[in-house]
């Protein structure tokens, strides 16, 4: 499996690269009063609006936010609907609505069988930590998107 | 200040551009061009390993961005060597013609000195007494050798006829006649030692064989006349002298009487040769007497003149009867200034050098007259001095204090021309001269030494306000474009995984795709911090330039307070008053200096003090009462003034407070000893001080050298200001930062300049940052300098912060 790797603050994040739909420049956000902090609010693309989820705050803690002058990408999820068979019966998922992750930079595309997987470590509490790589020297944590995108919207009540 | 001018643009193929930077192009070039097949391959692959017309679409789409980015790559790279270029050229233009400026415009404070010594010294009595004295000896003269040949016979003629008749009969023929007929000659009498070997043969005569009566009388009235004049010469000799020996700037300072001969000059070894010389035909001397009264003089644009043997500059102005300077013109003086050896002087200076510190090959400087005519160069092998300058015409033609800029081959060399005319000094107009300065253009676009040791990383200073918007637009839009292309590999990169095993075969072109972006990109980015270096080189070197301007106005400003002393304190007024300590001959030393300070406004006071110590006479004289009760016995301009031996030395007391000014918390004292009647060597019996002006003086010279920006404004926060040995600020243009009696923390490559060195650097002060360059005084001819530097700095921050 190839994964997308990114950094976020100082850490290299890291998850499977079939679930990104594409990898762009930072557009304007429209941030929606009383969302959760992590989320951003909402952006265009081309035409349909999808939530963007603030991967400083989320990752690294409230105190970390990014502002307009801080270089970002924009990571354009996949939704389930559109995600490729393989990817399903590998029993991969991201989230029903169109979802943008706003992160530091995109490291490149890493081959998985190339790399040592270690599970999360003990101390590790949050439960879309789903392991760490070695990538070089460094260490990427890979992330469970489904996990992480569903603490921060969590599916309502109302929702159909 | 500077002319507008629609910038230049730069094509690649420019044979100015540097073949590092062509062969650069090429390389981007052939790199983008690599890309075309690449894509091609991209397209044909995705209709290889997918039916799906979507997947097909979007790899092409991706290849689609990929080439017209190439395109927009290949644009900006063109634009960018525009931009390096064009930036070299204009700082370069700048600082070069401002050189070109300063040169003229150094010369022209210069000269304006010269008017001003030469309408001070004309009103000095011994020289219109020495006039007078030879209008006497002429007028009797012609009355002798009138009675000797009968023309004009006096109202006793009958004894006169009998004594010159008996005379002539005593005397041999041949002696007699001799001596009338150098009377009748009188002025061929003024050579050196004539009138004093004459006047022996007179008197012999006189005394022997001489007639008796009332011709007699007129005899001994001539003799006197005859030994008065010979006094006088010899005083106005003297005088002129300490002039010259206090004012090295001039090669002969000459007096002429109304009929246009050479009665006394300065320069002892052209003396014999000099006096009795006929200047009535010299334009100089014609225009001296048109002047109509003491504050007007003549300057007298270069040419022969019979005084000396090379070209002349001479300031000329009337000698007044009784040195009145509202008194009729009944003679002139002429300064003959030192024009080739201080146009030598100033025209070596500022020029670019290698790195063994000779001027540039192909690097050279000149003057030229009013009609474009060379007079005085640094290769006067290849510019004559006399001959037309080869110069483009919009370089020639300039109008006052205009500056210019062209290129032009010359002796071969492709080189650029930067030119400024005069636009005079203060009330002095200039004589309508232009400055020029000539390098190689290779020179301009030099690549520049990378900045490790100026110590700011690249990265700041693309930051910094030193790098104008446009570049940092460029900087901008290369990371931009950057970025666009490591965003397309790597949207293509994922769009291949998303096709599992089908994609592996567009893996490598992608692949292909980021590794000449980056290359490209990076490449450029290098080329960016390059011209950024560049501008930072050349901002630095302007700075240098402006401290180095900075304290050599102020050397030559204080090398000419250094020689108002060493004159004035040779004045017989004070060396009178000391000898003859009346109230009255030190009422009239004060009246004296009152006069010498209304003709010298640059200084504040001028104070008399006796060997003691006692002030007892002053040029500010109501400030008499209350500097008389001070004794200046324990201050070190005193006491050094005490300790000159002759009158070539002076003494100066640095920047410090003094207790003759208690107002004042600076001031600066140059000192000379007063020797008895005058003499040029001896004991000192007091001293003179003057106190210079120098908060005002400093503060002026100091506004002139501040950089500006290409449409002529002071650039925003900058500062020039004087530091002393110790490394205080004792003046400055700002009173918030760098400001006076602060002590600075300079770096080490400043504190460890040597005298006449230029340095620059970056300077941190606190959370600021400056460029600073710095010049430590080298002084100008017999004036030392006190050890003290210029520094010009400029803020590197965007904000403005104070030190």
């Amino acid at each position: 499996m190839e994964y997308a790797a990114f950094l976020v603050g100082e850490h290299l994040f890291g998850f499977p690269v079939v679930l990104v739909q594409e990898i762009g420049k930072p557009v304007e956000v429209f941030p929606v009063p009383g969302h959760d902090p992590r989320v951003s609010g909402l952006v265009n693309l081309r035409g349909r609006t999808a939530v963007a989820l603030d991967l400083r705050r989320s990752l690294l803690g409230p105190e970390h936010g990014y502002t307009a002058k801080d270089r970002r990408k924009f990571i354009v999820l996949e939704t389930t609907d559109a995600l490729p068979s393989h990817a399903r019966e590998m029993g991969l998922d991201t989230h029903r609505e169109p979802v943008v992750l706003i992160v530091d930079e995109v490291q490149g595309i890493l081959d998985g069988q190339k790399l040592e997987f270690h599970p999360p470590p003990a101390h590790v509490a949050e439960r879309h930590v789903e392991g760490v790589m070695k990538v070089g020297d460094r260490l990427m944590t890979l992330i469970s998107i489904p996990k992480l995108v569903e603490d921060l919207l969590p599916r309502k009540e109302e929702t159909p | 200040m500077n002319p507008v001018v629609t910038p230049k643009r730069f094509s690649i193929f420019d044979p100015a551009i540097r073949f590092e930077h062509r062969e650069f192009y090429e390389r981007i070039v052939s790199e983008l061009n690599g890309l075309l097949p690449v894509c091609n391959q991209g397209e044909s692959t995705a209709v290889e390993i997918s039916e799906n017309p979507t997947e097909q679409e979007q790899i092409t789409e991706l290849m689609k961005r990929v080439e017209s980015f190439s395109g927009d790559l290949l644009d900006v790279t063109k634009k960018l060597f525009d931009q390096y270029y064009a930036a070299k050229e204009s700082l370069h233009r700048s600082i070069l013609t401002t050189t070109a400026y300063n040169k003229i415009n150094t010369l022209d404070r210069n000269l304006l000195e010269r008017t001003c010594d030469v309408r001070w010294w004309a009103l000095e009595t011994a020289f219109s007494a020495c006039i007078a004295a030879y209008g006497r000896g002429c007028e009797q003269a012609r009355r002798l050798v009138g009675l000797f040949t009968g023309d004009e016979l006096p109202s006793a003629s009958e004894s006169v006829g009998d004594s010159v008749g008996s005379a002539s009969g005593d005397v041999p023929e041949g002696h007699l006649a001799g001596i009338f007929a150098e009377l009748a000659d009188f002025p061929a009498m003024l050579s050196e030692g004539v009138f004093g070997d004459f006047r022996k043969r007179f008197d012999a005569w006189r005394s022997d064989r001489g007639p008796h009566g009332a011709f007699r009388k007129q005899l001994e009235v001539f003799s006197r006349t005859l030994e008065e004049l010979d006094n006088s010469v010899r005083t106005s000799c003297d005088r002129l002298e300490d002039i010259r020996h206090s004012y090295t700037l001039y090669r002969d300072i000459v007096l002429t009487a109304d009929d246009g001969r050479i009665l006394a000059n300065a320069n002892p070894g052209e003396r014999t040769r000099v006096l009795g010389l006929d200047v009535s035909a010299e334009s100089w001397y014609r225009k001296a007497l048109e002047t109509r009264n003491g504050t007007e003089y003549h300057a007298q644009d270069l040419g022969p003149s019979v005084v000396e043997a090379g070209i002349s500059l001479v300031y000329a102005t009337a000698v007044r009867e009784s040195s009145n300077e509202n008194g009729r013109g009944i003679g002139a003086l002429g300064v003959f200034f030192d024009f080739q050896g201080e146009a030598a002087m100033i025209l070596e200076e500022y020029m670019p050098r290698d790195e063994h510190g000779q001027v540039l090959e192909g690097a050279l400087s000149m003057f030229t007259d009013r009609q474009g005519n060379v007079i005085a160069s640094t290769d006067p092998a290849c510019l004559e001095p006399g001959r037309a300058a080869h110069l483009p015409r919009g370089n020639r033609q300039l109008e006052s204090g205009a500056r210019a800029s062209q290129y032009m081959v010359f002796e071969g060399i492709e080189s650029a021309v930067f030119s400024a005319r005069t636009d005079g000094y203060l009330d002095y107009r200039g004589l309508g001269w232009s400055s020029h300065v000539i390098v190689p253009k290779a020179h301009l676009f030099e690549l520049s030494v990378p900045s490790d040791e100026i110590g700011i990383s690249a990265e700041e200073l693309m930051d910094s306000r030193i790098i104008p918007e446009i570049n940092k637009q460029t900087y901008l839009r290369v990371q931009d474009d950057k970025e666009s292309i490591q965003l397309i590999s790597l949207n293509g990169i994922v769009f291949a995984s998303k096709l599992g095993k089908r994609g592996g075969a567009l893996g490598p072109i992608f692949n292909q795709i980021t590794r000449t972006g980056d290359f490209v990109t990076s490449r450029m980015e290098d080329l960016l911090k390059e011209m950024a270096l560049g501008e930072l080189e050349l901002n630095l070197k302007a700075l240098e330039n402006f401290s180095k301007q900075a304290i050599d106005l102020v050397d030559r400003n204080l090398f000419e307070r250094a020689a108002d002393i060493r004159w004035w304190a040779t004045d017989e007024y004070f060396w009178n008053a000391l000898e003859n300590p009346t109230p009255e001959n030190f009422h009239k030393a004060s009246e004296r200096l009152k006069v010498i300070n209304g003709s010298y406004t640059m200084y504040r006071n001028i104070v008399l003090a006796n060997d003691s110590g006692e002030i007892l006479a002053c040029s500010r004289t109501e400030l008499r009462n209350e500097l008389s009760k001070i004794n200046v016995s324990d201050q070190s301009w005193f006491q050094l003034g005490m300790r000159t031996g002759r009158s070539e030395e002076f003494a100066v007391q640095d920047v410090q407070k003094s207790v003759l000014e208690k107002s004042k918390s600076r001031s600066l004292v140059y000192s000379g000893g007063v020797r008895r009647k005058g003499a040029r060597t001896g004991e000192s019996v007091g001293v003179l001080g003057i106190l210079f002006d120098w908060d005002t003086e400093a503060g002026k010279i100091l506004s002139t050298c501040l950089p500006c920006d290409s449409s002529g404004r002071t650039i925003d926060g900058s500062v020039a200001f004087y530091t002393n040995a110790k490394g205080e600020v004792i003046e400055s243009t700002s009173t918030e930062s760098f400001s006076v009696g602060a002590k600075l923390d300079l770096p080490h490559r400043v504190l460890k300049l040597a005298k006449g060195e230029t340095t620059s650097s970056v300077f941190r002060i606190g959370e600021a940052s400056y460029l600073l360059g710095s010049s430590r005084t080298k002084g100008y001819r017999e004036y030392e300098g006190l050890g003290w530097c210029a520094h010009v700095v400029r803020p590197i921050g965007r904000e403005v912060t104070n030190g």
